[in-house]
């Protein structure tokens, strides 16, 4: 790829995460999307082409009635867990396609307490699964975090230490939801809701906007001093074998998540290997999701995990920095803007300019990675 | 059917208890419940095909706090109740487990049985499927 062609980010912005009771997704979009352009040093009519993603916060391309009535070409997506993703994908394909060479991305979304229960026919199911108690996805990520555990000798504990890292995180994050660091022994006694998964290691629904701004070649250098380059972006769906929430029944030996194949394709197409990676943001809907998504997008090996958490890899000092922003566990998980917080992060890391902990010593390679029902992925490769 | 169940769709047998799953003639895949056409391949239709009784368990979980309806409550009170996947050889499985908490376990040998999910308008017990613990299953 040219460099005239390379999709750059050139400024962020973001509406701290949180239930946020009294502020609508709109005002939360809002605010994010000034705070990118300002960042970017542009203006809202500079902007040649918008992308936003909302899976239960509104139509995103109303915000043109706040932003200015400019003729914009403004696209809605809306694809669940892999929203932020397929905005960005979006917009940067745009911009590659020379629609315009300034581009502004934002998701945002505000989620009801105890959100994401849904009937059993939306998901082609019988009332049966639903009345008989197994409609949970909770139960989900219990059910594959303690088969996982087991294929891979990594003891529970392990779920403890990442919850707590998190947190740890989090407390350093102006703009993570919760803030309060709490010791591994205190998250492993929490109330339990589906063990081996206790209250602290489960991320909660909550509200939230991440605006980003994206501007092509040269354009993206006269504009940020050090622009951060969208080396690759990859989204895909489920094949079959992969296990899945609400799956009345799996095929003998599942695996085939679709974080696999995007993580791959990701690295593959930005010409970097997983050891590149400097600093990494993978979903952690529940700790055991982020114990396995390490290993499904080859940041480490399956079963390898346990030595990394350990050791303090993963901190923010250490060899490969996790959700250096406390993630879903400590940010909760507004769908719509979960993945873009995650770029937002990573964007900052690699400029030196984190909110809350920044990794030391000038990381150049990021990763972003969500997964999310039914079955789908988003990775990012960043490079500066 | 000699109980009320959830849905008789689920079951080929209630009298011993047995489970109605699908297979494709064309990648032999094992559905459970039925459906029409295979996931995996396009050779069309799946034939009725009644799942193995006897199996072990893949994973397991317990529902500590109560689900929000459309679950239904079994009594006056909401008591934990254990679900896991169980691995048929053919299909895995997702069911009630009818095991005691302190016996739950991956690669414990289990057997399909009925047990009463909820009560039914006329006040009658609303069957659906789960597996126990296979006293003669140590054999496997
Ligand atoms: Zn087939």
């Amino acid at each position: 790829m040219s460099v005239r062609e390379d999709v750059h980010i050139v400024g962020v912005g973001i509406h701290p995460f949180g239930r946020n009771e009294h502020v609508d997704g709109y005002t939360m979009a809002e605010q994010a999307c000034r705070d990118a352009l300002a960042d970017a040093g542009l203006a809202w009519h500079d902007i040649g082409y918008a992308v936003g993603g909302s899976n239960e916060a509104g139509k995103p391309d109303t915000l043109v009635d706040r932003l200015g009535l400019t003729g914009v070409p403004f696209v809605n997506v809306r694809n669940g867990c892999a929203t932020g993703g397929a905005a960005l994908v979006t917009a940067a394909g745009a911009l590659r396609a020379g629609e315009a060479g300034t581009a502004l991305v934002v998701g945002f979304d505000k989620h009801e307490r105890g959100a994401f229960s849904r009937p059993a026919a939306s998901y082609g199911l019988g009332d049966w699964y639903a009345t008989t108690g197994m409609m949970l996805t909770t139960q989900y990520f219990a059910l594959k975090t303690r088969r996982y555990l087991h294929e891979h000798g990594i003891p529970e504990e392990a779920l403890a230490t990442v919850a707590a890292r998190a947190l740890r995180n989090g407390a350093r994050n102006p703009m993570a939801w919760r803030r309060k660091e709490l010791p591994e022994q205190e998250i492993m006694d929490g109330a339990p809701v589906n063990p081996p998964l206790t209250r602290y290691m489960f991320c909660s629904p909550a509200a939230g906007a991440v605006a980003l701004v994206l501007a092509t070649g040269e354009r993206a250098h006269d504009l940020c001093e050090r622009p951060v380059r969208l080396a690759a972006l990859s989204l895909r769906t489920r094949r079959f074998g992969s296990f899945e929430v609400f799956s009345p029944w799996l095929a003998p030996e599942p695996d085939h998540s679709p974080s696999i194949d995007a993580a791959a394709a990701a690295f593959d197409r930005a010409g970097v290997r997983p050891s590149e990676v400097d600093v990494a943001q993978v979903q952690d809907t529940d700790s055991g999701s982020e114990i396995i998504h390490l290993a499904e997008t080859g940041l480490c090996k399956a079963g390898e995990q346990e030595t990394l958490l350990r050791g303090g890899a993963t901190e923010v000092g250490g060899r490969l920095p996790v959700n250096t922003d406390g993630g879903c566990l400590a940010n909760g998980e507004p769908i719509g803007a979960s993945g873009l917080r995650q770029v937002h992060e990573v964007v900052r890391q690699l400029q030196s300019r984190a909110l809350g902990a920044q990794v030391p010593g000038s990381p150049r390679v990021g990763f972003t990675h969500v997964y999310g029902a039914p079955g789908v992925s988003a990775c990012t490769v960043l490079a500066v | 059917m000699d109980v009320a169940v959830v849905d008789p769709a689920l079951f080929a047998g209630t009298a011993p208890p047995r489970l109605a799953g699908s297979r494709c003639p064309g990648c032999a895949t094992v559905t459970f419940p039925r459906r029409g056409s295979c996931p995996r391949c396009p050779s069309g239709t799946m034939a009725a095909h009644t799942l193995p009784e006897r199996g072990v368990v893949w994973s397991w979980t317990v529902q500590e706090f109560e689900p929000k309806p459309p679950y239904r409550r079994l009594g006056e009170a909401f008591v934990p109740y254990a679900v896991g996947y169980v691995d048929l050889g053919v299909v895995i499985v997702e069911s009630r487990l009818d095991v005691p908490r302190e016996r739950l376990r991956i690669g414990l040998p289990v057997r399909l049985t009925m047990i009463p999910a909820f009560l039914g308008e006329d006040g009658t017990e609303v069957h659906t499927f789960a597996f126990s613990a296979d006293e003669d299953g140590e054999i496997w």
